[in-house]
C-alpha cells in the first residue's frame, strides 16, 4: 500500500482524551472518591542519615478520627528496588526499618477521617533519632573516609567507598587509538539535580475490598510494573492486587517504581478496612519524591588530522542518592548515548553508581542522554575549533551511516542522522550565522548572537519487565471495535496511537474504536510507558491483533460471498467483492453470520509483541553486553542563542529540529514531543536546579525551582527526516520520539552559549552568575571554562 | 497546605473595621488580595485570630487624576493599574512596574495597597512548617540564628515589591488611616529597614491610597527588573528612575530608587550625578561604586548576592535610560 492511501496512521489526529481533559471530565487519581474513604499522610524523616532508636504512636492511634497508624513494624520488611537481579538485589524497604539514609524517607503513615486530623496525628508521633555523619557529593562518598551508607558492591574491589554499582566495558584497542591521534581532548562535564516537572503530584488511593482483595488507583506510568512492586512488598499473590487506571499528569520518568506512599496507602487501608488516599503536596513532591539523575561525565577523545574520531575513553559518576534507585541504570544507558550516533572504532568505558545521603534517582526523561550528550557534543565543538573544522562537517564525518552495526550486535538500519545533520545545518544557515557570531563577538554591543548543534540517537523500546504487550481487539455487534490494552496514557497520546493503528487495519472510523486501558485485572499485559517502546511494541501488538480479527471478518465475508479473501475489498465497514461490488456484505452481518454459523465467534484478535525476539535477556549492567534495542531514533538539533553580557542572561530564540522517528504514526504528537522537550532542555540548560543544602531541598516550589514558564517557551520548527514507511504485511518501524531531544537542546544550548561569547559551558545548569564570573575573567585575560 | 483557623470579618467603613478590630480584641490582619498574605499563613508565618477584609469598604478603589496629582485607591487591582491610561501615559514606571508582578493571573486579585505593604522576604523564611523544622528558628522566625549570614546579628530578609520603588521615583505618598485618624505619609517613610519588622506603621493603620504628582512632559519614568523567568519571579533587584531633560535631551534631574536589595525600597541620593550631561552620552559608571554601599544584599534569593551586588548598576542604568528615553520622545508605552 502506498503511504498515500492511508487513512489513520501518518495522520495528525488529535488526542482522543483532549476534550475530556479540557473539559474536566477526565478523573485523576485526586479525584476518586470512594465510600468512607479516609486521608492519609506520611511522617517523614527530617534528617539526611539517622538510627531510628524509637518510634511512640501511642498518642497518635489515642486521636479521635484517626483509624489507622502504620510503622515498619506492620510491615512484611521486603525490600524493593528499580532494579531487583542477583547482581542488584534489592537495597530499599517502602517504609524505614531502624535507619533513615535521606531526608524525607518513610517512617510512619496515618489515617484520619480528614487533612486536619491526619496532620495533628503526624505532630503525635515521636520518634528518636540518633543522627550519624552524611555525605552528599558522590566524588566526597567514594572516599575511603566518608561515612558508609551501604556496603561495596561486593563484585567491585576499587578502592573506593558507597558504591552501589559499576559497569565497566570496551571494545577496540583504546591504547593504540590514542596512540595515533593527532589531538586529544580531556574534559570534565557536570549536570545539576533537576525534578520531573509534573502538574499533577504524586497520588494514591488504596481500598482493601471484602473479598480480600487491594484495589489501587495510582498516578504511575505503567499499572503491571506497581502492581508486581505491590504485591511483592505486601506478601500478596498478584491476582489480588488490582491496579486501576487513572487519568496522569504528567510523569517523565518520575512515577515508573514503587513509591513508598503507594505501600502506605495499602497498608493503612489493609489495616483499617476502609478506602485510604494520599496526595502529596508540592512540597513533598520536591523534598521526598525521586528525581533526575545527577551525573558527572569525564571524556577523553583522540582523532586523526582530519577529524576522524578514534577512541574514546570516558568516566561517568553517578550520584544515585540514598538507595540504588536507577543509579545503575543510568551509567549503562550513559554508555549507549556515548557509541550510538557516531563511529568510534574504540571506546573503553567505565561508570559508578555511588550512593549519598541525597533523595534516591528515578529514571527522567533521556535518562542519562541529556548528560552523556552535553559532554560529547561541548567536547565536539572544542576538538573542530582545534582542527579548524566546522561542527558541522565534524559531526558529518564521523556520524554513522545506515546499517552501521554497534558493538553490542545492534544495527542502527535506516539511520538518518547524517540528513538530519545536513538538513538541520542548511535550513538554519547555520555556518553563516556561526561565522557571523565569531566575527561579533569583538563588537561593542552588549547583546551576542550564537549558534549551536546538538544531536542525539535513542533507543526505542528495550526487554524490561514486563517484556511485552498484548493488545486484544474486540468487534462489537454494531462493528464498533473495543481494544484492550494494559498500556496507561500518561499525557503522551497512546490511546489515540493505539486507536489510529486499530482503525487502519480494520478500515473503522476512529470514533468507533473503545479503547479500555491499563487495568491489571481486565486488561493484558503491558510493557509501559516509559522506556520509549510504548509505540514501538504496544502498537505492533494492536497491530496484529486488529489484523488477527480482520482476517477473521474477512474468512467469514468469504464464505458468505463464496469468493476468496484475496477478492475481497474492505471499505466503509463494508466487504465487497472486488470485480463484483454489488456482491457485498457489511462488518455488522459478517460479525452476526460468525457467530451463527463459526460456533458463536463474536470475532475478537489478539496480538502480541516483544522486540528484539531471538534475545533471551537485557543488555548487562555490568559489562554492556548484549543487544539493546531494534530501532535507534536520531536527531539534530540547532539552537539560536542571545546572550546579555551585561546581565549574563542567556535566551534561547529559536530551536530547530531535525527528527528521524522512522515512521511517525501521529505528526502532531511528534511536534508536541519535540516541544515538551525543548522546554525541559532550556530548563537544564539555563534555569532549573534543586538546591540541596545538607540533604534537604531549600528550594521546594514552583517559585523558587526555575522551571520555564508559559512566557519563556521558545520558538520552535521542525524537519522531518521519515525512513520509514507502513507496510501492510510487516509491523510497524516506529522510532522513539519521547526523550532524546532533551539532550539535543541541551547540548545545542550549550555550544550556541560559546559560539556567542566564547566560554566553554562545562556544567549545567548555566545560571547568569556564572557567565558574568567567567566573562570577567576573561575580561582580565583569563581563560577557563564556565564549570564548577 | 491548610490555613488555620480565624474569624473573618467583612466592614463596609473604615469605622466599622476599626470599631470591629477593637471589639475583638485580636490579632488582626488586614485581607486585600490575599495574595501575599494567604501563602504566610499557610506555610504558618501568619497566624492572625481575625482577618478583616478590606474588599467591601466604599472609597478604597479607583483611579482619577485631580489638581495635578493621580489618586489611586489602596484597593485598586494591579489589572485596574495597568489598564489606565493615563498610568501608563504619565506614570509609566508604575504602569511597567505593576506588569511586572507575578504573573496576569495575580493582576486580577492583587492589589496596589497589599503590594506595598508586602512581607520581606528569604528563602529560608517563606517556607512551611515542615520545612522549617529541619533547620533552627531563624530571627525572623522567632529564634537566634540567620541562615543567610551566618554570623549575622539582625535579620537581612528582602522587601521585594515591585512598586514601591516606581512610587518612590515618583515622589509618590500614601493616605494612611489608622485609630489615630488619617495622615498622609511619604511613601519611603513607610518603610523601616527593619528585616524583623520592615514596617513603620502603627499597628491596624489601613493604607487608603497613593497620591502621586503627575509630572510635566520633560520628565518620564521608567521601570527595570532582574528575574530568571518571564513571569512569576519577584525581582533579584529591581530599579525605577524618573528622569527630566530640558530641551536639548540635558539631564536635569534623575530620581532613582531600587528594590529587592534589602529589608526595604532605598531611594538613591545620586548627589548630582549624570545631572547637566546629554543623555546619549552620560556616563553612568559612578553608579558602580555608589549603588552596593546603599544596599544590604544577602544570600538569601534565587541566585546569589555577589551577582546581585553586580547587577545593581545595570537594572539601575536600564531604567534610568528607559525613562529618559521616554522623556526625549515624550513617547508612552
Ligand atoms: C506567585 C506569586 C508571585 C509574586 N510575585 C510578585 C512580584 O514579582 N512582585 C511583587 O511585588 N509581588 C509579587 N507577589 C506578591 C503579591 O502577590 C503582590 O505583591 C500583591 O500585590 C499583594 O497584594 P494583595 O492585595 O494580594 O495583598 P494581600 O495579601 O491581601 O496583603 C498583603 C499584606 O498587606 C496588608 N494589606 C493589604 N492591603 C492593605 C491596606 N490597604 N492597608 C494596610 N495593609 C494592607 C495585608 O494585611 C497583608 O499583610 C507575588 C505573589 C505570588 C503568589
Ligand atoms: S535573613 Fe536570616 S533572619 Fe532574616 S529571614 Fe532570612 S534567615 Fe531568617
Amino acid at each position: 500500500m502506498n503511504n498515500n492511501d492511508l487513512k489513520y496512521v501518518g495522520k495528525p489526529v488529535p488526542r482522543k482524551d483532549g476534550p475530556l481533559k479540557a473539559t474536566g471530565g477526565a478523573q485523576y487519581t485526586v479525584d476518586i472518591s470512594l465510600p468512607g474513604m479516609l486521608v492519609g499522610k506520611v511522617l517523614r524523616s527530617p534528617y539526611p542519615h539517622a538510627r531510628i532508636l524509637n518510634i511512640d504512636t501511642s498518642q497518635a492511634k489515642k486521636l479521635p478520627g484517626v483509624k489507622a497508624v502504620v510503622t515498619s513494624a506492620d510491615s512484611l520488611k521486603v525490600k524493593h528496588g528499580f532494579i531487583d537481579t542477583p547482581r542488584y538485589p534489592a537495597d530499599q524497604y517502602p517504609i524505614a526499618v531502624d535507619m533513615v539514609r535521606h531526608a524525607g524517607e518513610e517512617i510512619a503513615g496515618v489515617a484520619a477521617i480528614d487533612e486536619d486530623t491526619a496532620n495533628e496525628a503526624l505532630s503525635l508521633i515521636h520518634v528518636e533519632y540518633e543522627r550519624l555523619p552524611a555525605v552528599f557529593d558522590p566524588e566526597e562518598a567514594m572516599k575511603l573516609d566518608a561515612p558508609e551508607i551501604h556496603p561495596n558492591h561486593p563484585k567491585v574491589s576499587d578502592p573506593y567507598k558507597n558504591i552501589g554499582g559499576k559497569i565497566e566495558t570496551a571494545f577496540g584497542d583504546i591504547e593504540k587509538a590514542f596512540t595515533g591521534s593527532y589531538l586529544i581532548r580531556e574534559d570534565k562535564f557536570y549536570c545539576q539535580i533537576r525534578t520531573h516537572g509534573y502538574m499533577e503530584p504524586q497520588a494514591t488511593v488504596a481500598s482493601w475490598d471484602h473479598s480480600s482483595k487491594l484495589n489501587v488507583w495510582t498516578s504511575s506510568m505503567g499499572v503491571f510494573l506497581k502492581r508486581a512492586r505491590l504485591a511483592r512488598t505486601l506478601g500478596l499473590p498478584f491476582g489480588s492486587v488490582r491496579i486501576l487506571k487513572t487519568y496522569v499528569g504528567g510523569a517523565f520518568g518520575g512515577k515508573i517504581d514503587l513509591y513508598g506512599h503507594e505501600y502506605i496507602a495499602s497498608l493503612l487501608s489493609m489495616k483499617c478496612r476502609l478506602p485510604v488516599k494520599i496526595v502529596y503536596t508540592r512540597e513533598e513532591v520536591f523534598k521526598a519524591a525521586r528525581h533526575g539523575q545527577p551525573l558527572i561525565v569525564e571524556i577523553k577523545t583522540g582523532v586523526k588530522r582530519d577529524g576522524t574520531i578514534l577512541g574514546q575513553q570516558i568516566r561517568t559518576i553517578n550520584d544515585s542518592g540514598a538507595y540504588r534507585g536507577s543509579g545503575v541504570v543510568a551509567i549503562f544507558l550513559a554508555w549507549g548515548f556515548a557509541m550510538a550516533p557516531y563511529r568510534i572504532p574504540s571506546m573503553q568505558y567505565e561508570g559508578y553508581s555511588v550512593y549519598t545521603n541525597n533523595l534516591v534517582r528515578a529514571p527522567q526523561r533521556g535518562h542519562g542522554a541529556p548528560k552523556m550528550r552535553f559532554a560529547a557534543e561541548s567536547q565536539f565543538d572544542v576538538i573542530a575549533e582545534e582542527l579548524g573544522m566546522d561542527p558541522i562537517d565534524f559531526r558529518l564525518k564521523n556520524a554513522r551511516n545506515p546499517g552501521d552495526m554497534l558493538p553490542n550486535g545492534d544495527s542502527v538500519k535506516n539511520f538518518g542522522l547524517k540528513e538530519c545533520i545536513a538538513k538541520v545545518a542548511e535550513k538554519t544557515d547555520f555556518k553563516a550565522k556561526y561565522e557571523a557570531a565569531l566575527k561579533e563577538r569583538h563588537s561593542g554591543s552588549t547583546i551576542k548572537r550564537g549558534i549551536g548543534i546538538g544531536t542525539t540517537a535513542y533507543f526505542s523500546g528495550s526487554l524490561v519487565y514486563p517484556n511485552s504487550s498484548t493488545v486484544i481487539v474486540r468487534f462489537n455487534d454494531d462493528a464498533s471495535v473495543s481494544v484492550m490494552t494494559g498500556a496507561l496514557d500518561i499525557g503522551q497520546g497512546c490511546e489515540t496511537v493505539i486507536s489510529q493503528i486499530v482503525a487502519e487495519e480494520l478500515g473503522v472510523p476512529l470514533n468507533e474504536i473503545h479503547v479500555h486501558a491499563a487495568d491489571t485485572e481486565t486488561t493484558p499485559v503491558d510493557i509501559g510507558s516509559w522506556i520509549s517502546g510504548l509505540t514501538y511494541v504496544t502498537g505492533n501488538a494492536a497491530k496484529k491483533a486488529a489484523s488477527h480479527a480482520m482476517k477473521k471478518l474477512l474468512n467469514v465475508a468469504a464464505q458468505e460471498l463464496g469468493s476468496e479473501v484475496q477478492e475481497l475489498i474492505a471499505l466503509d465497514k463494508t466487504i465487497f467483492v472486488g470485480h463484483s461490488p454489488d456482491r457485498k456484505i457489511s462488518y455488522g452481518q459478517a460479525i452476526a453470520a460468525s457467530i451463527a454459523k463459526n460456533k458463536g465467534d463474536c470475532i475478537i484478535g489478539e496480538g502480541h509483541f516483544r522486540t528484539m525476539k531471538d534475545e533471551v535477556s537485557p543488555p548487562s549492567l555490568s559489562t554492556a553486553k548484549g543487544r539493546w534495542t531494534e530501532n535507534y531514533s536520531n536527531y539534530a538539533q540547532v539552537a539560536e542563542v542571545e546572550v546579555d553580557t551585561e546581565t549574563g542572561m542567556v535566551r534561547i530564540l529559536k530551536a530547530t529540529t531535525a527528527h528521524d522517528c522512522g515512521f511517525p504514526v501521529n505528526p502532531v504528537l511528534v511536534e508536541g514531543q519535540i516541544d515538551g522537550q525543548v522546554s525541559m532542555g532550556q530548563g537544564h540548560i539555563l534555569s532549573e536546579e534543586l538546591r540541596v543544602e545538607d540533604g534537604c531541598v531549600i528550594n521546594p516550589s514552583f517559585l523558587e525551582y526555575k522551571m520555564p514558564c508559559a512566557l519563556d517557551m521558545v520558538e520552535t520548527d521542525y524537519i522531518d527526516v521519515i525512513t520509514e514507511t507502513y507496510d501492510k504485511e510487516h509491523h510497524y518501524n516506529t522510532k522513539e520520539v519521547g526523550e532524546g531531544y532533551v539532550s539535543g537542546t541541551v547540548a545545542s544550548v550549550a555550544n550556541a552559549i560559546y559560539n556567542a561569547i566564547g566560554i566553554r559551558v562545562k556544567k549545567t545548569p548555566v545560571h547568569p552568575q556564572d557567565i558574568i564570573d567567567a566573562l570577567e575573567k576573561h575580561e582580565h585575560g583569563g581563560k577557563g571554562d564556565l564549570t564548577r | 497546605m491548610r490555613l488555620p483557623e480565624f474569624s473573618f470579618h467583612e466592614p463596609l467603613t473604615l469605622d466599622q473595621a476599626f470599631a470591629t478590630i477593637k471589639k475583638n480584641n485580636g490579632n488582626a490582619r488586614f485581607l486585600a488580595g490575599g495574595t501575599d498574605l494567604v501563602p504566610l499563613m499557610k506555610f504558618g508565618l501568619e497566624t492572625p485570630s481575625m482577618i478583616v477584609s478590606l474588599k467591601k469598604i466604599e472609597g478604597l478603589k479607583g483611579i482619577a487624576e485631580d489638581n495635578g496629582y493621580a489618586m489611586i485607591g489602596a484597593l485598586t487591582t494591579l489589572r485596574e493599574i495597568i489598564s489606565s491610561t493615563v498610568i501608563s501615559g504619565k506614570l509609566p514606571a508604575l504602569s511597567e512596574a505593576a506588569m511586572a508582578v507575578a504573573a496576569p493571573p495575580v493582576w486580577n486579585v492583587a492589589t496596589l495597597g497589599g503590594n506595598i505593604r508586602q512581607q520581606t522576604r528569604c528563602v529560608y523564611y517563606n517556607q512551611s512548617r515542615a520545612w522549617r523544622l529541619e533547620k533552627e528558628p531563624c530571627f525572623k522566625a522567632g529564634g537566634n540564628v540567620c541562615h543567610a549570614v551566618p554570623r549575622g546579628k539582625k535579620c537581612f530578609s528582602v522587601y521585594c515589591g515591585d512598586i514601591a520603588p516606581a512610587l518612590i521615583a515618583l515622589d509618590a505618598a500614601a493616605t494612611i488611616s489608622g485609630m489615630a485618624g488619617p495622615a498622609e505619609v511619604r511613601l519611603i517613610d513607610l518603610f523601616s529597614n527593619d528585616g524583623l519588622s520592615p514596617f513603620t506603621l502603627e499597628k491596624n493603620t489601613i493604607i487608603t491610597g497613593i497620591k502621586i504628582p503627575v509630572p510635566g512632559a520633560a520628565s518620564r519614568s521608567g521601570y527595570a527588573k532582574l528575574r530568571v523567568r518571564s513571569a512569576i519571579d519577584y525581582p533579584l533587584v529591581s530599579a525605577a528612575a524618573s528622569v527630566a531633560l530640558d530641551k536639548d535631551s540635558i539631564i536635569t534631574g534623575v530620581k532613582l530608587a531600587l528594590s529587592a536589595v534589602g529589608p526595604a525600597p532605598v531611594a538613591i541620593d545620586l548627589n548630582g550625578v549624570l545631572v547637566g550631561v546629554r543623555i546619549d552620552t552620560a556616563d553612568f559608571t559612578a553608579l558602580k561604586d555608589v549603588l552596593p554601599k546603599k544596599t544590604q544584599i544577602a544570600d538569601n534569593l534565587a541566585l546569589p548576592g555577589s551577582y546581585r551586588r553586580k547587577m545593581l548598576s545595570v537594572i539601575a542604568k536600564k531604567a534610568i535610560m528607559k525613562a529618559a528615553e521616554r522623556a526625549a520622545e515624550k513617547e508612552t508605552i
